[in-house]
């Protein structure tokens, strides 16, 4: 499977090493953020795989075929570039989500950052990123997944530091109160 | 378990440390009440409440007296001033935040208390009602008036009075909709608070441990089982 994604053109592989990144399926929208492409440039990208059968596209997204043809294209990315291919997506929809859907996207949003967020260096990001992960784990919450919430609120509170409560004393407010509500 | 436990004390008592401005504080105190009720640390979560007390400017005794309680328990029948209780449940709604957060916390160290000192469970029970007869009602209020119905036989000798509060509670939730604390409030309605009587119609009591699993919004008293559950 490999050597067959390896005989595509460099940019439909980089397409479809990103497109992995996100799952087994993605929306359009999703995809087009992240490959900061026109619609037509994204269709043209993945015609090649559509055609060999490799991923389907559907009316606003595309599947892998097959989870294996999503490991393949996956395992494409270098071990050492994972964790911020994840992270550059990440903050790709971050930007590019518009706040009205912030909320509904979050999840997705998280899901990928988190992968990388360790790498984040700047406090700024850092502290977006804290907020992200408060959205989601309030989300969680009252859904009542209170796992996958206090997973989120967990990472969070890793990118903050003392000095947050200084700095932004009510988003590590909000997360440290939350947390122990949602881990008993 | 044990090192996770001593973590989230940690944690929490840092954060009402932390915390800025009245809400918080209350809110973080809340936090640690609730750990402390689970952790079966009654003793704790009195000394807790009571910091929180003094910094809000009252100071009680952790084994206040029974003079000290009667004195708060005729404060309700000065504060209702001929009224009947049955009218007390057409007190306007409490909507002043520094009055909510106060019940909020009397709220969670009514459980404890229970457990730590007799009095200082009537005092805070009392104090409840006064506050609510003072400022109105709440999701709190409720609360407040079941356990006066609970206690007001056995401690204060006034089954009669008693079983009034405890049915406004009820009413409260039930008709003003004041539905937060509906779980507890049915759990301690089922506990025998008048002798030889529960508070209850027999089809709520059957289920008033489903309550605490799901809230539904059943609008016959008599058919919740299905219902809520």
């Amino acid at each position: 499977m490999v050597g067959k994604l390896n005989r595509l053109p460099a940019e439909t592989q980089k397409a479809l090493q990103l497109f992995a990144c996100m799952g087994n399926s993605a929306e359009f929208e999703m995809l087009r953020m992240v490959y900061q492409d026109s619609v037509e440039d994204m269709h043209d990208h993945l015609w090649e795989p559509v055609r060999l059968g490799l991923i389907f596209r559907a009316d606003a997204s595309y599947r892998f075929l097959h989870d294996r043809v999503q490991e393949a294209a996956y395992s494409l990315i270098p071990k050492g570039l994972r964790a911020e291919t994840h992270l550059r997506i990440g903050m790709l929809l971050a930007a590019n989500t518009a706040e009205a859907k912030r909320e509904e996207a979050v999840f997705e949003i998280v899901n990928q950052l988190n992968r990388g967020s360790h790498l984040i260096s700047s406090v700024e990001d850092r502290e977006r990123v804290a907020g992200l992960n408060l959205m989601a784990g309030r989300r969680a919450k009252a859904s009542t997944a209170y796992n996958s919430a206090l997973k989120y609120l967990r990472a969070g509170s890793a990118l903050l530091t003392e000095e947050t409560w200084e700095r932004n004393y009510g988003l590590v407010f909000a997360i440290e109160y939350l947390m122990p509500n949602v881990s008993c | 378990m044990t090192a996770e436990k001593v973590a989230a004390e940690d944690r929490m008592s840092r954060l009402a440390q932390r915390a800025k401005g009245r809400h918080d504080f209350c809110v973080a105190t809340r936090l640690r009440l609730t750990l402390y009720t689970t952790l079966d640390r009654s003793d704790l979560a009195a000394d807790v409440f009571l910091d929180w007390l003094r910094r809000d400017g009252t100071s009680w005794s952790s084994h206040p007296t029974h003079e000290d309680v009667m004195r708060e328990y005729e404060r309700i029948w000065v504060l209702l001033a001929g009224r009947a209780i049955e009218d007390l449940i057409d007190l306007p709604l409490i909507t002043d935040p520094d009055v909510l957060d106060t019940l909020d916390v009397f709220t969670e160290i009514m459980t404890p208390s229970q457990l730590f000192d007799e009095n200082l469970n009537s005092l805070i029970i009392c104090r409840l009602v006064t506050l609510s007869l003072e400022h109105g009602n709440c999701d709190a209020s409720c609360f407040a008036y079941v356990w006066l119905a609970m206690f007001a036989g056995p401690r204060f000798n006034n089954y009669k009075d008693g079983f009034r509060f405890g049915q406004l509670g009820y009413d409260l939730v039930e008709k003003r909709g004041l539905t937060r604390y509906r779980a507890r409030i049915w759990m301690n309605m089922v506990r025998p608070c008048c002798p030889g009587q529960s508070m209850l119609p027999a089809d709520a009591i059957s289920c008033g441990a489903h309550s605490t699993l799901h809230i539904g919004s059943a609008t016959s008293p008599l058919r919740r089982t299905a219902g809520i559950s």
